[in-house]
């Protein structure tokens, strides 16, 4: 079956993460430093980290996992009607999807690599909301 | 004066960009996989070689080859601030380094590093303030 063209289109990016080495001293240079406010921080578990909810509605997250070491990063989210979709046509141009399709309470998301070795991900969010 | 230490400084995400190790190849990938259209174009500049997507919520992605800089994991975050200068200054003042400070017809943009060595920009369009 053929893709329709401009369905996976994205229609912008939901959020960006940064990956940091100390919670801490990263929280106070983007809290402190630039004037973030937090609308999540994640203190226990896998991830520990916090996010920013701008005034445009986008996210800005920072995070670190033992689960892979520190990497300049940016992985942005872009925000596409469909993931499985977006996904499929993600392949068939030489992308990669590493992760997903998967649900979460809020979201639908894929994380893939490009052809040149960047991360990001194909993003729904289920209250149909963008940037 | 003191800063006022309570003024969020960025108010939006203008753009982000990725570098590319193939440009056409990964131009190829991005208008392809998402059916993107190039709203700005500069290859083979001394500098390397852009291109840019304005995506429907106003925000840009660009992909770069940069020509004195080799691919490495990138996703640097342009932030849409309302004064560059006072920005600079907070975000020196808490621990970021000042690479770059460029004034183009377009926009402003400063170039930092954060504390954990990721790349930012702070950044302010000329025909918009957001």
């Amino acid at each position: 079956m053929t893709t329709a063209k401009g369905v996976s289109a994205p229609r912008g990016i939901d959020a960006v993460y940064y990956m940091i080495k100390d919670v801490a001293r990263a929280r106070r240079f983007y809290e402190e430093g630039l004037g973030f406010e937090p609308s999540f921080v994640a203190e226990t578990g896998d991830w520990l980290g916090a996010e920013y909810e701008l005034p445009t509605g986008q996210t800005f997250g920072i995070g670190k996992t033992e689960q892979a070491p520190w990497t300049p990063s940016g992985g942005m989210m872009l925000s596409v009607d469909d993931v499985r979709d977006a996904a499929a046509r993600v392949s068939e141009n030489g992308g990669q999807v590493v992760m997903g399709p998967m649900e979460t309470p809020v979201c639908f998301m894929a994380w893939c690599t490009d052809t040149e070795g960047n991360t990001f991900s194909l993003h729904h969010r289920k209250d149909g909301s963008v940037g | 004066m003191a800063m006022a230490q309570t003024t969020a400084v960025i108010t939006g995400i203008d753009a982000i960009y990725y570098l590319a190790k193939d440009f056409n190849r990964a131009r190829r990938f991005y208008e392809g996989a998402f059916d993107l259209k190039p709203t700005f174009e500069m290859a083979g500049d001394e500098g390397g070689s852009f291109v840019e997507y304005d995506l429907p919520d106003g925000t840009t992605f660009g992909i770069a080859l940069l020509k004195d800089s080799p691919w490495h994991m990138n996703g640097s975050i342009e932030f849409a601030v309302p004064d560059v200068d006072a920005a600079i200054l907070r975000a020196t003042a808490a621990g970021a380094t000042l690479n770059e400070d460029v004034d183009l017809p377009s926009c402003r943009m400063a170039w930092l590093q954060d504390t954990e060595g990721n790349s930012f920009c702070l950044h302010r369009r000329k025909a918009s303030a957001s």
